[in-house]
């Protein structure tokens, strides 16, 4: 990480001035997608104009290099600008040396980090970032308090704000061989997977706190007063039965299950059961 | 408040949130969390708006634009259960029973909001072709612009017509029926857990799974703590792997470990 924090230091004003204004366009990367065939490319040429307009002032190179990204695009928002400022890096090789380089380079690299930048970003920013944010927006909203969402959309939105400008300037300095170097280190592998437990911890307070229904039956006692069965489940363990519900829906999903038809029959099992007075 | 402000309201706040966060960096104004603040806020009831989402939030922890596919529309959902709890008196459980069929209706209605924008895609390409750098951004604040207003068109027309006769159905439910709402919107959460252990779950970390629900059932702790022992815990063991990556690494190549100044100060 030092040598790319070095690296950004040696980075000119109009580099730094082109690398923040793809940043702020980039928070509208999906915001008009022109039609299914085109699926968010017009909002990552939008996001690359800046280095667009910058490398090719002659309108024809220009249209080329706008036409050359009409490609589907999707990488998860916070980390999808490292591949913008890839892109900016190698469009600027392609004008300095036009018509040596092979612009189809640029487009297929761009392509081929779709996959596994989104499963990083989708990992670590919707599974985890995500998970605490709500695990601490949920517990915070208690009583309708307003800290619940504030704190909800900072938890949230301060790293994925960091990741995305960050990742902007070392997409445009490290280079293409950056991305498979840190999978081949294992170093990313380790990073998600301490993220990972955060995940999990964050998921079993959630399961704790959220998912809530009792039994209402209870077993009748000679001389003394019917016992009810939530007691014996919760000298067993508390929360046992949201518990295992939860690991229930995890298998029917782990299965296929779709997640409409899941949500549906969960809901309607519980109606059920409260409808007859079980719950 | 009249039916025509309450819906007008209502559908702005659905504006906000939706059209806002896609325009914003998909910065989570779309969360129900954010969605009911916003919506209890300009219905004149914040805290049964927080509450509502806070609520919905949990059960709609999966539904996410993973990959340009959704599963249901959190955002619609949250603002009619929001609405009708203020306006209609619905209590928190019926609605978010009744959050529920919305959300799928209006993710249905979605594809076809998704094929509605196909007719920017001949524009598109000629803005291309031509090279014109600011007709590309006009277009896709214009194809934004058209795709979440003809939504908001939608949530305000379900509003302003079905707010009554909400109001009348839930004014006559049953016991039973009020009870079955309860419990089932107390099992649906269960369903948005489900999602994030499809995302997260490993053979190796299922455990913590257990260690945070016991925090939460027996110590009772706040979310922020439980966050800050996770953080604890994952850097720790993240540090153990580290190493044991360094050696392994080292016994590959041959060479030998080299101790940072860190090891030496906590030896």
């Amino acid at each position: 990480m030092s040598n790319s924090m070095l690296s950004f230091k040696k980075l000119s004003t109009e580099d730094r001035k082109m690398l923040n204004s793809i940043f702020w366009r980039s928070l509208m990367v999906f915001a008009g997608p022109c039609g299914a065939a085109y699926r968010q490319a017009p909002g990552f040429t939008n996001s690359i104009m800046p280095a667009l307009v910058r490398y090719y002032p002659e309108k024809e190179k220009l249209a080329e290099a706008m036409v050359r990204h009409m490609t589907p695009y999707n990488i998860t928002q916070n980390v999808g600008t490292f591949a913008m400022g890839l892109v900016a890096s190698m469009e600027k090789e392609n004008a300095e040396n036009y018509g040596e380089y092979d612009p189809s380079a640029i487009v297929s690299i761009k392509t081929a980090l779709m996959g596994p930048m989104s499963g990083i970003g989708d990992s670590i920013y919707w599974g985890i970032v995500r998970s605490i944010a709500a695990a601490v927006g949920i517990g915070a909203a208690a009583g309708g308090s307003i800290l619940g969402p504030i704190l909800f959309l900072l938890i949230y939105n301060i790293p994925g704000m960091l990741g995305r400008y960050y990742l902007t300037y070392l997409g445009y300095t490290m280079g293409e061989s950056f991305i498979s170097q840190a999978f081949k280190s294992g170093l990313i592998q380790i990073l998600i997977k301490c993220a990972g437990i955060i995940g999990m911890m964050m998921v079993g307070y959630m399961v704790a706190t959220t998912v809530t229904f009792n039994i209402a039956l209870s077993i009748p006692m000679q001389d003394a007063e019917p016992v009810l069965i939530q007691t014996y489940l919760d000298q067993l363990l508390v929360g046992v039965l949201p518990l295992s519900l939860s690991f229930v829906c995890y298998y029917a999903l782990k299965k296929n299950v779709n997640l409409n038809a899941l949500i549906f029959i969960v809901m309607g099992i519980g109606f059920v059961l409260g409808f007859v007075g079980i719950c | 408040m009249s039916n025509l402000t309450v819906a007008l309201l209502a559908s702005l706040a659905y504006f906000i949130c939706y059209a806002g966060n896609w325009l914003i960096g998909q910065c989570m104004i779309e969360r129900p969390i954010v969605v009911g603040w916003i919506t209890g806020l300009l219905l004149g009831d914040m805290s049964t708006g927080i509450i509502i989402g806070a609520a919905l939030e949990a059960i709609y922890m999966g539904a996410v634009n993973i990959g340009g596919a959704t599963s249901a529309e959190p955002v619609s959902a949250t603002v009619m259960s929001v609405t009708f709890a203020i306006t209609a008196g619905l209590t928190m459980e019926e609605a978010i029973t009744l959050a529920v069929p919305v959300g799928l209706a209006f993710n249905s209605l979605g594809i076809v909001f998704m094929m509605l924008n196909n007719i920017f895609a001949p524009r598109y390409k000629k803005v291309c072709e031509t090279g014109n750098s600011k007709g590309l951004t006009q277009i896709i604040l214009i194809s934004w612009f058209t795709l979440y207003f003809v939504r908001t068109i939608i949530i305000f027309l379900c509003i302003y017509l079905g707010s009554e006769a909400v109001t009348a159905a839930m004014n006559s439910l049953p016991q039973p029926v009020t009870n079955g709402l309860t419990v089932a919107s107390g099992m649906l959460g269960a369903v948005g857990m489900a999602v994030l252990m499809k995302m997260l779950i490993t053979r190796d970390n299922v455990g913590w799974l257990f260690i945070g629900f016991l925090l939460s059932k027996y110590l009772n702790l706040p979310a922020m703590v439980i966050a800050i022992f996770a953080v604890v815990i994952a850097i720790t063991i993240g540090m153990n792997e580290k190493k044991v990556h360094d050696l392994e690494a080292a016994m590959e190549g041959g060479g030998t470990v080299t101790k940072s100044e860190e090891e030496d100060f906590f030896a």
